[in-house]
């Protein structure tokens, strides 16, 4: 009798971790998220910076951000994930991170996203890709390689405000990368 | 009430010295102390310590000595009885198993009752007050480094994002770099690589 308590027992709590992962759906199952792990470039070993920011986390970081910074708190309070890889490309062979480029922005194109921008400047190829949904942009990635240079890729996976975005870009001052960031084109400078 | 015996007098008999007893008790107290000298001894006697207790002068205790006291009198209060019965380590074990299953049955009908519930009622908001300040202001600055790049790669590829960029994209905007680089709106010569055309700035 005693046993087959402990058997109905151990029974009993075999579900529960299941549905406690039910609970807080997985990041990986909304349409905008893109597996940046499944970008060959980006191998973990040659990661120089890594961001990987949830739901949970990035509704605080809109909290503690309301008050000081309102638009940046808007924007980031819907998303369901942040993630940036940033990795070092040198000695590794520029073809071959070209090919890796092409095969994740195929990846994302047989998934539904549509290519907004991709451009390519000698060795340096960006592509940009909107993920949208009845009319709703639910993702956003980036994809910029730079020949012996460095890879950046980014995922912003849930319900973006480009106009908000767009403000906060501009805002964002951030030296070391404003340093990198070359001089928006002047009306005269812009192509007709 | 029927009269008491020495035994009973003895009984109530502090609490009689401080008046503590009830009228109909007291009564029959004093009744039987009128006619028990030895009774009537062990009053006065009770009454003399009462005396001297009193005239004892008040005691100014450190404030921790206080608080363990106190603590050690509130433990003993409300102490809950030990458990006596000692019983074999395989039912203490079933035991604790079937309570531990009933707690996550509880648990787990919660997590479906949450779920079922999330799917209709907008989620709580975030505990501010119980999250690691610290933990907060790095993911914070993240997420500002995250933007930037966002701001830095745009850039980059001549197109900053900008307040009318959903226009934009809609409309497949009709001026300037913005309209150079954006693919969609923009016929541009089929990619070799995947079928799909490029941009080429180089």
């Amino acid at each position: 009798m005693q046993r087959r308590i402990l058997i109905i027992a151990l029974l009993l709590s075999i579900p529960v971790p299941a549905l406690a992962a039910d609970e807080e759906p997985s990041p990986k199952d909304h349409p905008g998220y893109f597996p940046l792990e499944e970008i060959g470039i980006l191998d973990e070993e040659q990661l120089t910076l890594e961001v990987n920011l949830h739901a949970p986390m990035l509704k605080l970081v809109a909290a503690a951000t309301r008050k000081a910074d309102p638009d940046f708190s808007q924007l980031v309070e819907g998303l369901r994930s942040v993630r940036v890889r940033i990795a070092s490309l040198e000695g590794l062979d520029p073809v071959r991170v070209r090919s890796d480029v092409t095969r994740a922005g195929r990846w994302l194109r047989e998934r539904g996203w549509q290519t907004i921008v991709r451009t390519r400047d000698g060795g340096e190829q960006i592509h940009i890709y909107l993920r949208e949904i009845d009319g709703d942009i639910v993702g956003l990635t980036i994809l910029a390689v730079e020949d012996g240079g460095e890879a950046t890729a980014i995922n912003i996976a849930g319900p973006i405000d480009l106009t908000r975005l767009g403000s906060l870009a501009r805002k964002l001052d951030i030296p070391l990368l404003e340093e990198a960031v070359p001089k928006k084109p002047t009306e005269s400078e812009k192509e007709p | 009430m029927p009269p008491l015996d020495c035994q009973q007098v003895l009984e109530h008999l502090e609490a009689y010295v401080d008046g503590d007893l009830d009228e109909t008790r007291a009564a029959a107290v004093a009744a039987h102390l009128e006619g028990c000298a030895e009774c009537h001894a062990d009053r006065s006697l009770a009454e003399d310590v009462r005396r001297e207790l009193r005239a004892l002068p008040a005691l100014d205790a450190p404030p921790a000595v206080l608080r363990e006291v106190f603590r050690q009198v509130g433990e003993e209060r409300f102490r809950p009885p030990p458990f006596r019965a000692r019983r074999p380590a395989w039912t203490a074990l079933a035991r604790s198993a079937v309570a531990a299953s009933v707690l996550a049955a509880v648990v787990a009908g919660g997590g479906i009752f949450l779920s079922l519930d999330r799917a209709t009622v907008e989620p709580a908001g975030p505990d501010l007050a119980q999250a690691d300040p610290e933990e907060v202001a790095r993911a914070t600055e993240e997420a500002r480094l995250a933007f930037a790049y966002v701001a830095k790669v745009s850039r980059q590829a001549g197109l900053e994002v900008r307040e009318d960029l959903g226009e934009s994209l809609a409309a497949a905007s009709t001026s300037g770099l913005t309209r150079a680089l954006l693919f969609l709106p923009q016929p541009a010569p089929a990619r070799p690589e995947d079928g799909e055309p490029e941009r080429d700035r180089s």
